[in-house]
């Protein structure tokens, strides 16, 4: 079959593609080799309908090159990332079902992949155009968690969740100020600082720890060339004041070990716990003891909690599928050709990563991180649901990275372009 | 006249890190300027020519990026470090390849004896 219209061919390259994202990309690639060459012809005095068929023709048989782009566009299999997962959730599931009953575990078993789902599909560099709009929301939805005591609430408790998102968002925010020098840096230090004035009732150390990930990421870009401004110099300047504050704060967070009653009981429980099978889980009771009461209990200490009932090898199982999916994910984030991409997967996995060594150090007994839940793993249905979230983005980003490439998209100032201009 | 496709095959990819060597191109630019350069002996079709850039790319030999020229917007590929010291071992290669088949072709040393 002779296919004479370019847009005929380019129909019939694509049907044999699979992988839908990459369609735009070829169709707009090939449609250009097209009409170059339909112009080539034209020029030689050629009649418009005899240049695109020849055009067309000279383009190759269209079954065969989609075959190649289909070989060539193979979404990325990430197995390394998603193996742990999953196991990561069939575990969650598990415990939920034995610990909360199998009705909520049902009921999560059906939220969590809808959550996922949703966030999954939000196309995430067109946030790009509505960042400091979304930064409105965010402050309002910050805001909003002091409404929590005005109806009964000790205190805030929600608090904890709007900041989960904020690295993703920070992304969003460094990449729509790029370009913008000592202008664009001031409003993101700006704006780091604004959010943290709602932050009364966290503790010091989430707070670090946030404050971290987002100069770590404003840095990166930085160091990227995206500011316009001297590298070094400004990443010093934006690290010389932050380091000190967060290495004081983070330090805080691993006291003297016998300086905190609850880290000491529970070091005493896991040295009495063996590596395989149950203990006297009454041991237990002395946590509920100090939390006078069951649920936070298990909640802050869910790991010692099955321990007394399987042995010490949870925390081996637990930590090295958490180490692997890290390392995968770490791998694939550096991976992203997207500095957009870049700058948000690495704020997602480094928040998972430090709720993930926070729980699980303060579960060893060996630091002080309350307020983190093991993702997916301990109580905790808003947390859970919030992680969803950040997962769905962050595999988004990982299946979609090849396809999106702003290596191009450093915006300069005008004067610089002026400059670039008369160079050339 | 065109080369058998058979023995571009395995050379097209060294020779579009070639052409980017020397300056960032788009697609078009490459298959033109490969058609002038070899005298029509390598006319690569774009059903050739863009599934194994987009593979280049996807091993880190090249990158794209878009930028405009004559008011439209193009995608650009260019040479990264990584192809650069490729195209030098492809390069290498190729030299001992080919030396050897000419060798044979002539009758070389060997042959003779």
């Amino acid at each position: 079959m002779e296919l004479n219209t370019a847009d005929a061919y380019l129909n019939e390259v694509l049907l044999h593609v699979r992988w839908k994202r990459a369609h735009n990309t070829i169709r707009k690639e090939l449609s250009d080799h097209i009409s170059d060459a339909r112009r080539g012809f034209l020029e030689n005095g050629m009649e418009e309908g005899e240049a695109e068929r020849l055009a067309v023709l000279e383009m190759g048989n269209a079954a065969e090159i989609g075959a190649r782009f289909d070989a060539a566009y193979r979404p990325p299999k990430n197995y390394g990332v998603w193996i742990p997962f999953a196991l990561i959730i069939a575990i969650g599931l598990f415990f939920r079902s034995i610990r909360a009953g199998i009705l909520e575990a049902t009921v999560f078993t059906f939220l969590l992949p809808v959550v996922f789902a949703a966030a999954y599909f939000v196309p995430f560099p067109r946030l790009v155009k509505f960042a400091w709009p979304l930064y409105g929301v965010y402050l309002l939805s910050l805001a909003a968690t002091f409404l929590g005591p005005l109806v009964g609430e000790s205190f805030p408790i929600y608090i904890y969740y709007p900041p989960m998102f904020f690295p993703a968002l920070y992304a969003l925010l460094i990449y729509k100020q790029r370009g913008r020098g000592a202008i664009g840096i001031l409003l993101l230090g700006a704006a780091l600082l604004a959010q943290m004035l709602f932050y009364f009732f966290l503790s010091g150390v989430l707070v670090a720890i946030l404050v971290c990930i987002c100069v770590a990421q404003l840095v990166f870009a930085v160091l990227s060339g995206w500011f316009t401004c001297k590298k070094w110099l400004t990443a010093l300047i934006l690290l010389v004041p932050m380091v000190p504050y967060c290495a004081k704060c983070i330090v805080a967070a691993f006291p003297a070990s016998d300086s905190m009653y609850l880290l000491a009981l529970v070091k005493d429980i896991l040295s009495k716990t063996p590596w395989f099978g149950m203990t006297d889980i009454s041991l237990f009771s002395q946590i509920e003891h100090v939390y006078s009461g069951t649920w936070r209990s298990v909640t802050d200490f869910f790991l010692v909690f099955v321990a007394l009932r399987l042995g010490r090898i949870i925390f081996v199982i637990v930590g090295g599928l958490f180490a692997a999916f890290f390392a995968f994910a770490l791998r694939s984030c550096f991976k992203q050709k997207s500095m957009l991409y870049r700058l948000a997967s690495l704020g997602i996995t480094l928040h998972l990563f430090m709720q993930f060594i926070g729980y699980f150090l303060t579960n060893l007994g060996l630091a002080a991180f309350f307020a983190y839940p093991l993702p997916f793993v301990s109580d905790g249905n808003a947390a859970m649901l919030c992680n969803a979230a950040l997962m769905g983005l962050l595999f988004s980003i990982l299946y979609n990275g090849a396809l999106v490439d702003d290596s191009s998209a450093k915006k300069y100032p005008r004067w610089r372009l002026k400059l670039v201009k008369e160079e050339m | 006249m065109p080369a058998d496709k058979g023995l571009i095959g395995g050379s097209a990819g060294m020779l579009l890190l070639k052409l980017l060597e020397e300056r960032d191109m788009y697609g078009y630019q490459m298959t033109e300027t490969l058609r002038e350069r070899s005298n029509d002996v390598f006319a690569l079709k774009a059903g050739t020519l863009y599934p194994l850039l987009h593979t280049l790319e996807t091993k880190g030999l090249v990158r794209s990026y878009t930028s405009t020229a004559e008011g439209r917007e193009r995608r650009y590929y260019a040479l990264t470090e990584r192809g650069k010291s490729h195209l030098l071992q492809k390069q290498a290669e190729w030299e001992n390849f080919s030396t050897a088949v000419t060798n044979v072709l002539k009758g070389g040393a060997f042959c003779g004896a």
